[in-house]
């Protein structure tokens, strides 16, 4: 094995020639996703077991291939999915490192059930761990070679799958090259993805935010993040007013409070270094908007009124 | 600048109920500053002075808005009666209701309108904005 030889196309390092070693639960599932990469063209398949009765419960393999090598099997199943755009190597041989010679590769990945010491050829070796995916990108790792064999708790296909595809998700984006050269190792919770959906939705029930979005041409999600973020700068530095209509016609506000007895709520003052995250911002509007008569939907704008800057809150009505 | 209340007071109905209409008289120029269209808000920097509203007349039924006439053109104004979106009408006329009001004329709502300006007449250019969709329970 030479070196790492990383094809880099921008800023993100792009592998065209993968090796797999261990085609298991996790195994099985990564070759899937990795087949799926555009810029993946050779994938290197290494494995000495056959399909056994008890691994299609929680595997990519299905019960016709049982009895069959897990690379013979798996080579099978991406031809099928991605038919010829992906050059599949089999080696079907147990794997020795130092021992058993592998075609040179960007990338070697270790995902076997076993725990053994790893000198330099692997790069990365993926297992799960009490729900977790472990990424460990050492080198020269001493271990007593155990065999596991299976998962201390029971994970479904549709974790198993997931974590699959949040290895996967590493190697495209450029995360887990930057662990190699650190030899860093590292934990992704695989119920990350729903815990954080879970958080956004009861913070969108909570605020009755449906869905924000611009529209240019066609509707489409906005990134929040690149409108809000200079709000919560602008808090930093000042208190940040929020008003409903013209800001020019504050001064109106006498007139009306001698002809109205019910004053209406129209500004909100912020104060400074109150908004710290996107959902602040967010709390902030809806709670003005909440108070205004029969407001759905409404537009906020960043404006600027003799030097001092503030928000906006335009509210759209279906006029004729 | 001026807003003047008048009352008038309609004779009983059958069902013994009274009405009492109320005419509010606004009189200021509004000056058009938005234009919403396809939820983009753009910002009116010229506008020729034509289309400066001159006041409006809010028209209540037991405090309750039943109609808006305005005093200019207006996108939204046929034969000088404001378009009341279902949801305005019947609400409560006080200071909010009328400083939203001010915003709805400063503002052209394209996405429904009864004509645009002519592009002779108007300038405008894309403000930075996001729209936010309320639930609506």
């Amino acid at each position: 094995m030479g070196p790492l030889n990383l094809y880099k196309k921008g800023e993100t390092f792009v592998y065209r020639k993968v090796t797999v070693i261990g085609l298991g639960t996790l195994g099985g599932f990564l070759c899937k996703h990795i087949s799926e990469f555009e810029t993946v063209k050779k994938l290197v398949i290494v494995d000495h077991d056959t399909v056994e009765s008890r691994n299609v419960f929680r595997s990519i393999y299905d019960p016709q291939h049982i009895g069959e090598y897990k690379v013979d099997a798996l080579a099978d199943m991406i031809k099928n999915n991605v038919g010829d755009d992906i050059n599949v190597t089999k080696i079907n041989t147990k794997y020795v490192e130092g021992t058993t010679d592998l075609p040179k590769s960007d990338l070697v990945i270790d995902c076997r059930d076993v725990v053994c010491d790893r000198i330099s050829e692997i790069n990365v070796r993926f297992y799960i761990s009490h729900k977790t995916l472990v990424i460990d990108c050492r080198k020269h790792v001493k271990n007593p070679c155990v065999y596991n064999g299976s998962y201390s708790i029971e994970l479904t296909k549709n974790e198993i799958n997931k974590a699959a595809f949040y290895a996967a998700h590493s190697i495209a984006s450029g995360h887990l090259d930057k662990m190699i050269k650190n030899n860093l190792i590292q934990r992704i919770d695989l119920d990350i993805i729903s815990s954080s959906m879970t958080k956004s939705i009861n913070e969108s029930i909570e605020n009755k935010i449906d869905m924000i979005y611009e529209v240019n041409g066609a509707e489409r999600l906005q990134s929040v993040e690149s409108f809000i973020q200079p709000i919560l700068n602008l808090n930093k530095t000042q208190e940040v007013e929020i008003v409903v209509g013209d800001y020019q016609h504050k001064e109106l506000e006498e007139i009306f409070n001698s002809i109205s007895e019910i004053n209406g709520d129209l500004r909100t003052l912020v104060p400074q270094n109150s908004l710290n995250t996107s959902m602040d911002v967010m709390q902030a509007l809806t709670d003005l908007v909440k108070k205004q008569p029969g407001v759905s939907n409404f537009v906020i704008i960043m404006r600027e009124h003799h030097g001092k800057k503030y928000i906006e809150l335009l509210e759209e009505t279906g006029a004729a | 600048m001026d807003f003047i209340e008048s009352r008038i007071v309609i004779a009983p109905l059958v069902n013994d109920l009274d009405i009492t209409q109320k005419c509010y008289v606004y009189k200021a120029q509004i000056i058009p500053r938005q234009i919403i269209e396809k939820k983009n808000v753009y910002d009116i920097v010229y506008i020729d002075p034509m289309w400066i509203i001159n006041g409006f007349v809010i028209i209540t039924e037991n405090d309750k808005v039943i109609r808006i006439i305005v005093f200019g053109h207006h996108p939204n104004v046929n034969d000088n009666l404001y378009c009341l979106p279902e949801e305005k009408k019947g609400q409560i006329f006080n200071k909010t209701f009328y400083e939203h009001f001010i915003q709805t004329l400063q503002t052209y709502y394209y996405d429904n309108c009864y004509y645009k300006v002519p592009p002779s007449n108007i300038k405008y250019k894309k403000a930075k904005s996001m729209f936010v969709k309320l639930n609506q329970d």
